[in-house]
C-alpha cells in the first residue's frame, strides 16, 4: 500500500475519522475545524480528498455525507514505516538512521553464538 | 565574448579531467582508506574526504589554473603566450584563446548536465517525498516527550528521522517487548544520532555522492551508515557498557527476524559485525595522516597545474 501525499489538515480529519469512526462535514468541522479556524467548505474539501485517495469511504444518510475510515490506522502507520524505513536497506538514498538492519538477518547459529558470548561476559562480570 | 567563453571551457575541460582522476583513484582509495581497524569517527572523517573527492579534485584544479590566469594578466608570471602560436589555448587572461567548438564538444556538455540535473531533481524530490512521509508520522505519532514519538506499529521498529525536526521514532512493538534498560539504551542510541546531527550529514553526503559512480556511491554510503550507527553505539557503550548496548542489539536482531517474515525492512548496519565489534573491544585506531595526504595530494595536483602549465595547456590544445 503506497500512502498519498497528505497535508496537514487531512492528517488531522484522518485522525478524526479514525477516533469517530463515522463523521459528517459538519461534525469534522466542530472536532478539527473551528479550533484551527478553518471554514467549512475547507474541512469538506479535505473529506473529499482523502475520499478520492480512498483513505475514507462515505455513505450518504438524508442530505448529508457520513466519511469512514477505508484503511485502518495501523495500516497507514505500517505504510508509511516501510516507505521511510524500506528504502534505507538497499542502496536508496535516504537521510534515516535506523538502528538494525533487518534486510541483513542473522542466521540462527550466530544469534546463539553472540547470545553465549553475551551470557558469559554478564557471568564473569557478576 | 568568445574569448572568454573559450576560457569557461578550457576551465570545463580541466574539472573535467578533475572529476576522471579522482573517479578512477576511488577503487584504490576507498579500500585502502577506510580500514576496519578504524574507529567511526576517523571512518566518518575519511569518507566525507572521499565523498567529496570528485567536487574537491576538479574545483582545486581550476582554481589553481585562475590563479595562474589571474597572475598572467597582472604581470606576476612571464608572459610567454606571445611565443606560441594562435591554435594554442591559454590558461590566461591577457591572451583570452578563440577556440570553435563543435556540435559534439557541446552536445556532450549538454548531456553531462542533464545527467547531473536529472539525478539532483531525482534525490531532491525523493528526500522531500521522504520529509512528507515523516512529517504525516509525526502527525499521527503519540509524542512521549520533545523529541520521542511513539508509533503505533506492532513491530520493533527505532530510528531517527526528519532534517528540518529531527525527532526519534519508536514502535510500539519495541516498547511492549524490550525491557526498561533495553529501551533506554535504544532511546540512547537515536539520541546519540541526533546530537551527532546525522540526519542532515547524511543528507549532505548523499548530494556530495551525486558525482560519483553508482557502484562507487553505494559502496561509500554503506560505509557511512555502518560509521553512524557504530558511532552512535560508541556514545551508548560509554553510559552503559557494551555488553548491554549488544545485548540489546541482539534482542532487536531476534525480534527484527521475525519483522522480516512479514515483510518489514529495518534499517541500520550489518548487526553482527557491530554486536562482534562491541564484544571484542574495539581498537578505534585514529590518525590524522590521511588528511594531511589528501590535502598535500590536492596542492601537489594543484601545483603540477601552475608549475606544468605549458603541457596543461599542450594537452587541453590536444583535446580541443
Amino acid at each position: 500500500m503506497k500512502i498519498p501525499k497528505l497535508g496537514d489538515l487531512e492528517v488531522a480529519v484522518l485522525d478524526c475519522v479514525w477516533a469517530e469512526g463515522s463523521v459528517s462535514a459538519k461534525d469534522a468541522h466542530r472536532l478539527v475545524g473551528e479550533s484551527r479556524g478553518t471554514s467549512l467548505n475547507t474541512v469538506q474539501s479535505a473529506l473529499e480528498r482523502l475520499h478520492r485517495k480512498q483513505l475514507l469511504s462515505r455513505s450518504k444518510q438524508s442530505h448529508a455525507y457520513f466519511y469512514s475510515a477505508a484503511v485502518g490506522r495501523e495500516q497507514v502507520m505500517a505504510a508509511l514505516i516501510n516507505e521511510v524505513l524500506g528504502r534505507f536497506g538497499g542502496d536508496a538514498p535516504s537521510s534515516v538512521a535506523a538502528i538494525l538492519n533487518a534486510a541483513e538477518q542473522l542466521d540462527e547459529a550466530s544469534l546463539s553464538l553472540l547470545e553465549t558470548e553475551i551470557q558469559n561476559r554478564r557471568e564473569r562480570s557478576t | 565574448m568568445i574569448g572568454l567563453l573559450s576560457f569557461a571551457w578550457l576551465l570545463l575541460l580541466m574539472a573535467a579531467a578533475g572529476w576522471v582522476l579522482a573517479t578512477v583513484l576511488l577503487p584504490s582509495l576507498i579500500p585502502l582508506s577506510l580500514s576496519a581497524q578504524l574507529g567511526p569517527t576517523e571512518r566518518r572523517r575519511r569518507l566525507w574526504l572521499l565523498a567529496a573527492l570528485p567536487w574537491v579534485l576538479p574545483l582545486t584544479l581550476v582554481i589553481f589554473a585562475l590563479v595562474l590566469a589571474v597572475a598572467q594578466r597582472f604581470g606576476l608570471l612571464h608572459d610567454h603566450c606571445p611565443y606560441h602560436g594562435p591554435g594554442h589555448p591559454h590558461l590566461c587572461l591577457a591572451h583570452l584563446p578563440q577556440l570553435l567548438l563543435s556540435y559534439s564538444e557541446i552536445a556532450v556538455v549538454a548531456l553531462a548536465s542533464a545527467v547531473f540535473t536529472f539525478r539532483f531533481f531525482r534525490l531532491a524530490a525523493e528526500q522531500l517525498r521522504q520529509a512528507d512521509q515523516i512529517a504525516v508520522l509525526a502527525a499521527l505519532s503519540r509524542r512521549m516527550r520533545r523529541l520521542v514519538l511513539v508509533v503505533e506499529d506492532m513491530r520493533v521498529v527505532a530510528f531517527a528521522a526528519g532534517v528540518r525536526k529531527p525527532a526519534m521514532y519508536l514502535s510500539r512493538g519495541l516498547l511492549d517487548q524490550l525491557g526498561r534498560r533495553e529501551k533506554r539504551i535504544v532511546v540512547a542510541h537515536e539520541a546519540a544520532h541526533l546530537r551527532h546531527g546525522d540526519l542532515p550529514k547524511s543528507l549532505a553526503i548523499e548530494f556530495l555522492l551525486l558525482l560519483h559512480l553508482p557502484w562507487a556511491a553505494a559502496r561509500l554510503r554503506r560505509q557511512w551508515r555502518s560509521a553512524i550507527e557504530e558511532h552512535a553505539d560508541d556514545a551508548v557503550t560509554q553510559r552503559f557498557g557494551p555488553t548491554d548496548v549488544a545485548g540489546t542489539l541482539l534482542t532487536i536482531s531476534r525480534l527484527a527476524s521475525m519483522n522480516a517474515r512479514i515483510g518489514l525492512s529495518v534499517a541500520g548496519a550489518n548487526p553482527a559485525q557491530r554486536i562482534q565489534r562491541l564484544l571484542t573491544a574495539p581498537v578505534n585506531k585514529n590518525s590524522a595522516s590521511f588528511r594531511w595526504l589528501y590535502l598535500i595530494a590536492l596542492g601537489s595536483a594543484g601545483s603540477a597545474v601552475i608549475l606544468g602549465h605549458h603541457q596543461v595547456e599542450t594537452l587541453l590544445g590536444w583535446i580541443v
